[in-house]
């Protein structure tokens, strides 16, 4: 028997990869976006802190900014450097 | 005939008529608004002995009363309110507080502004606000003002710590006559 494949759609699925569930911050789980943004994905990614947490990006800079003196991590208060 | 376009303008009416800060620009219900509808339900359930919170109005969330009945300390007997007014930034800025009832404190001015470190937005100290805290968190911070958080060596009222240095039964007795003359209303 011989099948012809006459078309085909590919779907694929993503995740992040974190330690946690949901942003620190904002409090929404990482797989959706901040709340200033309206689609998750690639357009509102995360980033560690070489503390190892993990936040949206425009969470954790929305904070930094915020905070004038001294850029800490909102969870672990340690100076906050982004992990290359 | 169901007229869905005389609906929809009540709709739109209806909405420009209710409260303009619940949302933002974009339409959008605000992040302090989300996050506030979340933490006031775990407010009651963590709510510290002889406190007693209230929202003046369910529609907004972010004015909220705080009654306090110390039941042991200086202020026992006394009952104080505060006002927790929460920002729109918030939680990237923490809420204000007031205390609206005059009180003899070493951390509570005679205008009741309160000194509280996780209070303070922008703070070297490492006890200052971050966006981790709640709601629960600043309500069992006012309250330990009356309790483990109260500190007589970094002073917001430096006449009231002066004084419980220098003459305790003074001090005690001068709280007591400010909790009579203005903590027994309620």
């Amino acid at each position: 028997m011989k099948v012809k494949i006459k078309s085909w759609t590919a779907v694929g699925t993503w995740e992040w990869v974190s330690n946690d569930d949901t942003c620190g911050i904002c409090r929404m789980s990482f797989e959706a976006c901040c709340p200033d943004c309206r689609t998750p994905g690639d357009d509102c990614p995360l980033v560690w802190g070489e503390c190892t947490h993990c936040f949206h990006i425009h969470c954790i800079v929305k904070w930094l900014q915020s905070s004038q003196q001294q850029q800490l991590c909102p969870m672990c208060r340690q100076e906050w450097k982004f992990k290359e | 005939m169901y007229n869905l376009q005389k609906r929809i303008k009540e709709q739109t009416n209806k909405k420009t008529s209710s409260e303009p800060t619940c949302e933002n620009s974009t339409g959008r219900v605000s992040v302090r608004d989300r996050l506030l509808i979340q933490e006031v339900n775990e407010v009651p359930d963590h709510l510290p002995k002889g406190c007693n919170i209230i929202f003046p109005n369910p529609d907004r969330l972010h004015e909220i009363l705080l009654r306090i009945n110390p039941n042991s300390g200086y202020w026992k007997g006394g009952t104080f309110e505060f006002e927790i007014s929460v920002p729109l930034e918030y939680n990237i800025m923490p809420p204000s507080v007031k205390c609206k009832t005059k009180i003899w404190h070493p951390n509570i001015d005679i205008n009741g502004v309160v000194c509280l470190s996780i209070l303070r937005s922008r703070s070297l100290d490492p006890t200052g606000w971050a966006p981790t805290r709640t709601l629960k968190d600043v309500v069992w911070g006012i309250c330990a003002l009356f309790g483990d958080l109260l500190n007589f060596d970094d002073p917001l009222n430096v006449e009231a710590a002066d004084l419980y240095l220098k003459d305790k039964v003074a001090f005690e007795s001068k709280v007591k006559h400010y909790v009579n003359c203005y903590a027994r209303y309620l």
